[in-house]
């Protein structure tokens, strides 16, 4: 019944998008099994979990989930679920154990997942088969160039077939580091009561929302006035990014440390790769499909996961990425700018997330969750990228600050809703 | 002792000054209440602890200074209208330290925009205060707020 109605809620091809897929808890519930049950979500960084027994938790969709190292090297991940009572297991950010105990009745399990101990084994449990009983684990976990990816279908594509034209551009990005990308330390989560999606499509391809959301970052003389210099790329699987021509954010105060080696980087990139990738470079707003985000800049790079939490609220975690070159010193002046401009207080998110609020307010009545939006923006004047940058680039160019990205994330988004 | 609770009733004067000001909009006259050096950080409960640890602010004079021009752009988003906060200080405790005055307060914040829904920021404080000209003046503030998942869209606050 309502699958039969998803082609009309999306009709990308006339740029027409319905809000009911912003509001309907049978439509979020769906997306739940169809999108984060099937898609690659993004949990952590190898950096962060170094020794044998670091652990870490995270969430893939609603589901938490827990990573942790073994002894032998290797990175799992589970549902961190007790499997007696289905209790959390473990409600630390992370640390470092070789064993998980449910507080309720003490059920016990190792960094493998394996069901270790169960009090009163012999007499409450005399036949327990503790094989069947370990943690349920992500059948499918990739480290890609240092990013742990997951996923909850074991018959899903490859994390690179997934990646699919997008695999360039990540690789522009991860290949910068030398295996020097760090996650600098701690995570900022919040709550902002708007629907995943909002700012998932906000990350893949609204640059024109910068020049006047993010007015006031120009009239404090944070940033000069915005480029009209933009452009956007997506790919047909439902990921994309957009920037500056001449790389995001160039003349706005830096580290001229964190410069040098960024600028080293990319040029030896564009050494490899092709002309193009200097003017590309740093990459702007970046999203693969559905909720992995990044703000890559001349300043500072930032990743967000937008879990989903309910139709109308979104917990965001947002961590920092640097680049162990860097000295702790010139690291901190980074982070500075970065909690200034984009921190749950910075001058930039504080009037996003207020964008996105009235969003939501708009999405409570009967009337406001039935209107169909414009997502018109530079409709058919999409080209191939690799017309117009050459080399290996991929994907399909959109029109300056259009919207071709956005048509890209709910084409992918109905494709997979379809079942 | 008594000496002590001389102290503590400035202080605390001093503090809910400081909140009426914000309160009230005062912003200009808040920024006075601090040094020219004065450091400005806030961390959330999650991830304290040595080394790297990023934080929601870490402010200097100039950077407070960009927070309040802000607010006056006609495109503080955030802030346009103004959020209607209450500031409740509380759980004042003073200690005389080497040339400072350490403060330690706990604050929530009540902040509406328009319509019913009421956001709040809850924190704990520990201030250094000096004297400058005899007056009370924020050398050093550091906040750690809490839950560490914010219940908050943002934080368009200062705290």
């Amino acid at each position: 019944m309502l699958e039969d109605e998803l082609d009309s809620l999306v009709r990308v091809d006339e740029g027409a998008v319905s809000r009911r897929i912003f509001a309907d808890r049978g439509i979020y519930e769906l997306e739940q099994e169809r999108i984060f049950g099937r898609c690659w979500l993004y949990l952590a960084h190898d950096s962060q979990l170094r020794r044998a027994g670091d652990y870490l938790t995270a969430y893939m969709g609603e589901d938490p989930v827990i990573l942790v190292r073994g002894d032998d090297g290797e990175i799992r991940a589970f549902l961190n679920m007790c499997r007696h009572r289905g209790t959390k297991l473990c409600v630390r950010e992370s640390g470092n154990s070789r064993f998980f105990t449910c507080p309720y009745h003490g059920w016990t399990y190792d960094a493998e997942g394996r069901l270790t101990g169960v009090p009163l084994e012999k007499t409450a449990y005399p036949n327990l088969d503790k094989r069947e009983w370990g943690l349920i684990r992500v059948p499918r976990l990739v480290n890609y160039k240092g990013m742990l990816w997951g996923n909850w279908d074991p018959g899903a594509p490859s994390f690179e077939d997934y990646l699919g034209e997008m695999k360039f551009y990540l690789d522009l990005f991860l290949d910068r580091f030398e295996g020097n990308m760090r996650i600098y330390g701690g995570v900022h989560r919040w709550i902002i009561p708007v629907n995943w999606k909002i700012p998932s499509e906000n990350f893949i391809g609204d640059s024109y929302h910068a020049l006047f959301t993010h007015r006031s970052a120009v009239e404090i003389n944070l940033r000069k006035p915005y480029s009209p210099n933009d452009f956007e790329v997506s790919t047909r699987n439902g990921h994309g990014f957009g920037a500056q021509v001449g790389g995001t954010g160039r003349g706005v105060e830096a580290s001229e440390e964190y410069k040098r080696v960024l600028w080293e980087s990319i040029e030896r990139l564009a050494n490899r790769e092709g002309n193009f990738v200097r003017d590309i470079s740093p990459l702007g707003h970046f999203h693969i499909f559905p909720n992995f985000s990044m703000l890559d800049l001349w300043p500072y790079t930032f990743i967000r996961v937008w879990h989903p939490r309910g139709p109308d609220r979104t917990e965001v975690w947002s961590w920092l990425v640097v680049d162990d070159r860097v000295s702790h010193e010139e690291r901190r002046k980074i982070a500075r700018k970065f909690e200034l401009e984009f921190g749950p207080g910075g001058v930039f998110e504080q009037d996003d997330a207020e964008v996105w609020y009235r969003i939501s307010e708009t999405l409570r009545g009967p009337v406001g969750r039935k209107v169909m939006l414009n997502y018109q923006g530079g409709l058919g004047a999409e080209r191939e990228a690799r017309d117009v940058f050459g080399g290996r680039a991929s994907g399909t160019l959109g029109a300056p600050f259009g919207e071709s990205n956005q048509r890209a994330f709910y084409r992918r988004w109905l494709e997979l809703m379809r079942g | 002792m008594s000496g002590n609770l001389q102290l503590r009733a400035e202080v605390q004067d001093f503090l809910y000054y400081e909140a009426k000001l914000l309160d009230e909009g005062e912003f200009d006259r808040w920024l006075e209440l601090f040094t020219e050096d004065v450091e400005y950080v806030v961390t959330s409960a999650t991830l304290s602890g040595g080394g790297d640890t990023i934080k929601l602010f870490d402010d200097d004079k100039t950077t407070l200074t960009l927070r309040v021009q802000r607010l006056r752009t006609n495109f503080a988003w955030a802030e346009d209208p103004p959020s209607k906060t209450v500031r409740v200080v509380s759980n004042v405790l003073t200690e005389i330290g080497q040339g400072v005055i350490k403060v330690y307060s706990n604050l929530v914040i009540y902040k509406a925009r328009e319509g019913v829904d009421v956001e709040r920021v809850i924190a704990r404080r520990k201030d250094e205060l000096v004297r400058e000209g005899g007056r009370l003046r924020i050398r050093r503030r550091e906040a750690q707020v809490i839950p560490p998942t914010l219940d908050a869209r943002n934080l368009s606050v200062l705290i």
